[in-house]
């Protein structure tokens, strides 16, 4: 794999060649600080920009444009990130030794002509598609309204601190989508364009000349820039946990913890405190939570810590019974005190372990290359190998000593009616 | 060891039967870092009536068994669970159930022979005790009431029980929580014994590994262990009739958005005139349904730009011994305008050529993308296996000489079917 950054001041392109793939995948990448007022007209923009354009007029014009072009997949994402907003506008194409004539040039071109040739009349967006794209949004609110897992967690962001950046969503309420007007998404369209850093990956097996004179022909941002921007968030703690519990007409019943990582190094946060999520909670059935309630005392099917480090949070989310409810937090926050009295040397090797096999299964898909491409860039990871050798050297103490600076904020319980079909 | 090409694509599986009938299926990749190692056996949760061998009467297990039993196959002993072997390894271990198999899975890097060890080890070493089987009731009731709470559950399996009268596809694959707390050691054991014999079981393996040095582990440890002699499994087969159970159903639930799931039930019988190989049929009707409801049909850019949905029209397509079933689901908040529309495209099932022509480019390309994956491609080997219980070799060159004429034959058989529509509807608060 051979990766090169080339810097062309309104933007960077990173080519990683490899001859893994029999498809090449291009992300443009545009990142900036989130703004709460217009997430919302952000989330839609990009939806928007991929539902049609002065070129391809309808939906279906697009798709059976990327069907044309042996089924190219051309698609945008968000993706929150701790105080950032990162938009992205991605095609994934067949090798062109697979296809015809031209086709490396057309399937770069067509995720650029979208950006840059939106539907857009006298500064304003297309009113009927911005109404598609509300609609679709309101429905993905609902959809999150409707998976009692989805929600307890939104709720328990909420809950915790309404003003923090960590529990904004970025579709927003229905009453933010209400109000984004035709212009107000062409105002946010300028904005992005010109103040939002952009980085463009492009991964695969390709002639890297011609690759690159094709993204310079197409990529038309024109503006340089050098505010800053930071990804932390520093959530505030509490001296008194703050517990809250809500009913819902469904089966189980959801308990979500919310614990602040305090003033962590930048070393604990990248190793010591994943290996501590990992140990806890992060995944397998041998985590200490796994372990204590599910195996223990069957009160759960699943149980999981998710540390989210640009946060500065640690959340513990499970779903039981509505009967054992006192039981399953009391055996939470006993693996949770437990992680500062005893870790086995078991299992720090198997939260090392878990952590170099996930390394290496992102070496197997192209969007998670370049993710530890782009993170690498964002100085927010080291390289491959120097993840792998520092994971090896925590010692269980340095991980028991971080319990100190894990602090529970707040307990979030959405209450089931526990209805058994016996 | 027989190697055998797949057409189109520049790949070629090696396949091997071992002495005890245990079917190997192997397909390098070594330009990727992971291996992708599955062991599967022929039940899921459909196979819970059969006859072993010579027997007379017919054996009865509650519904849910294979996924229990998958559960707690993990148990290696009275205080060693195997996830904790394969985390030792540094390798991922898991496992799934569906209406026909049970799959167990590594995802892994290195120490190819001591997975592969593992995982056969694993699963082929019963521990099964009377006090872990009442230990994981609590566990799975807890995940068969999360899938409840899932209202796709409620469109998917409600639409099963409006379908078929008998076929078990009616039935969570997990059983319900009556089933799993009626679930007893001696199901558990008489299932392993009936489906864990390997003869009744296949390993696939994808990504980069030694083809030789696989088969040479897996007939080392196979031809360690004893075995009885294979029996013969018949699985009870009952008569389903064309008609659906309920043409029609509201559901009331506390959701947002109501939602619709369309059903088709079409007898095989209806395209045993066009004398087509069933692999060459399914690629017709594949195409042919996503060329109709797909993300590029006019149907769904009507819908999406006429409001009547938010998103976009799910296809799914089953197929039953003598029946193909058509699902359809969508979001919509007005269900009953969308019904009638889409009543009237599914009585004009049809494909032009421009379509299939089309269609045809993104198949191919589907195809040749698939093999980049390595569980993906384990997946289509397995599915393979299931289906028509061999590769199929074949499938660019069946994609290449599809013609518009057959095509649109098949299409008018799709047609003035039975149908069933179930509405997930608010609740009145």
């Amino acid at each position: 794999m051979i990766y090169k950054l080339h810097k062309n001041g309104s933007y960077n392109i990173h080519t990683i060649q490899t001859d893994k793939f029999k498809t090449i995948k291009m992300e443009i990448i545009l990142r900036n600080n989130l703004r709460k007022e217009t997430i919302a007209t952000r989330t839609l923009l990009f939806e928007l920009l991929l539902e049609n354009s002065k070129n391809y007029k309808t939906k279906r014009d697009l798709i059976l444009k990327e069907e044309e072009l042996y089924n190219a997949i051309c698609y945008s994402q968000s993706t929150k990130l701790g105080n950032e907003i990162l938009s992205s506008i991605n095609i994934e194409f067949l090798n062109p030794k697979f296809t015809k004539e031209n086709y490396l040039k057309e399937a770069i071109k067509l995720p650029f002509d979208l950006l840059f040739n939106p539907n857009v009349k006298d500064n304003e967006f297309d009113l009927d598609t911005i109404n598609i794209i509300k609609k679709r949004m309101k429905a993905e609110l609902s959809s999150i309204n409707e998976d009692p897992k989805k929600s307890a967690i939104r709720d328990a962001l909420v809950n915790m601190d309404e003003s923090s950046i960590s529990s904004v969503n970025i579709i927003g309420s229905e009453k933010d989508i209400d109000s984004i007007t035709p212009s107000s998404v062409y105002q946010e369209y300028e904005y992005i364009i010109n103040h939002d850093y952009v980085d463009i990956f492009i991964i695969g097996d390709f002639d890297e000349n011609k690759v690159i004179d094709y993204i310079n022909k197409f990529a038309n941002f024109k503006t340089l820039k050098n505010h800053d921007i930071s990804l932390f968030i520093d959530n505030k703690t509490r001296n008194k946990v703050k517990e809250t519990k809500e009913k819902k007409e469904v089966a189980q019943s959801q308990i979500v913890y919310i614990y602040n990582t305090v003033s962590l190094t930048e070393y604990e946060r990248k190793y010591s405190m994943q290996l501590y999520n990992m140990i806890l909670g992060g995944g397998s059935l041998s985590t200490k939570l796994a372990q204590n309630l599910r195996e223990k005392n069957s009160l759960c099917y699943n149980v999981q810590s998710i540390y989210n480090k640009y946060d500065n949070l640690l959340i513990i989310t499970t779903s039981v019974d509505k009967a054992n409810i006192n039981k399953t937090k009391k055996l939470i926050e006993s693996s949770v005190s437990d992680m500062m009295k005893k870790i086995t040397d078991e299992e720090l090797v198997h939260a090392v372990n878990g952590c170099i096999s996930s390394i290496n299964l992102s070496l197997d898909d192209q969007g998670r290359i370049i993710d530890n491409y782009l993170f690498n860039y964002m100085a927010e990871l080291d390289s491959i190998d120097e993840r792998i050798d520092n994971y090896k050297r925590i010692t269980t103490e340095e991980v028991k000593k971080l319990g100190k600076k894990v602090k529970l904020n707040s307990i979030y319980i959405l209450e089931g009616d526990n209805h058994e079909e016996n | 060891m027989k190697k055998i090409k797949i057409a189109g694509v520049n790949e070629e599986i090696i396949t091997e039967v071992m002495s005890n009938g245990l079917r190997v299926f192997l397909l390098p990749n070594n330009k990727v870092k992971n291996f992708y190692m599955t062991f599967s056996t022929q039940f899921g949760s459909k196979q819970t009536e059969f006859k072993i061998g010579s027997e007379k009467k017919v054996t009865k297990i509650p519904n849910g068994v294979a996924h229990f039993l998958e559960h707690l196959t993990f148990k290696v002993s009275e205080d060693i669970d195997a996830t904790n072997l394969f985390i030792d390894l540094g390798s991922d271990v898991n496992a799934y159930t569906t209406f026909n198999h049970t799959c167990y899975e590594v995802f892994g890097f290195n120490k190819f022979k001591e997975n592969l060890v593992t995982l056969l080890d694993f699963v082929q070493t019963p521990y099964y005790k009377a006090k872990d089987v009442e230990a994981e009731k609590g566990i799975i009731c807890e995940e068969v009431k999360m899938y409840e709470d899932e209202v796709e559950t409620e469109l998917i399996f409600g639409m099963f029980r409006n379908l078929v009268h008998k076929d078990k596809i009616k039935n969570l694959v997990s059983g319900t929580t009556k089933d799993v707390n009626s679930t007893k050691l001696s199901d558990i054991e008489t299932a392993y014994k009936t489906f864990y014999h390997p003869s009744n079981m296949f390993v696939t393996i994808t990504g980069n590994f030694n083809p030789e040095e696989a088969l040479a582990i897996i007939e080392e440890n196979q031809n360690s262990r004893v075995f009885d002699k294979p029996q013969s499994i018949t699985i009870k087969k009952e008569r389903e009739l064309n008609s659906v159970v309920k043409d029609y159903e509201e559901i009331e639930r506390d959701i947002e958005i109501e939602k619709v799931n369309i059903g088709l039930k079409i007898p095989l019988s209806n395209f045993s005139q066009l004398k087509l190989d069933p692999k060459e049929l399914k690629v017709y009707i594949n195409l042919i349904t996503n060329s109709m409801f797909g993300r590029s049909s006019k149907i769904k850019e009507r819908l999406v730009s006429g409001n009547i949905i938010t998103d976009g029209l799910y296809v799914s397509r089953m197929y039953l011994d003598k029946h193909l079933i058509i699902t359809i689901m969508a979001e919509t908040p007005y269900p009953k305008r969308y019904i009638s529309l889409m009543k009237e495209e599914i009585k004009n099932i049809t494909i032009d050529e421009e379509d299939l022509i089309r269609k045809k480019r993104v198949a191919i390309s589907n195809l040749i993308r698939c093999f980049d994956d390595i569980e993906e491609v384990n997946n289509l080997i397995q599915s393979d296996i299931l289906d028509y219980d061999e590769i199929n070799l074949n499938l660019y060159d069946t994609y290449n000489n599809l013609n518009v004429k057959t095509a649109k034959r098949i299409a008018t058989k799709l047609n003035n079917n039975a149908t069933s529509i179930l509405v997930i509807k608010k609740c009145d608060k």
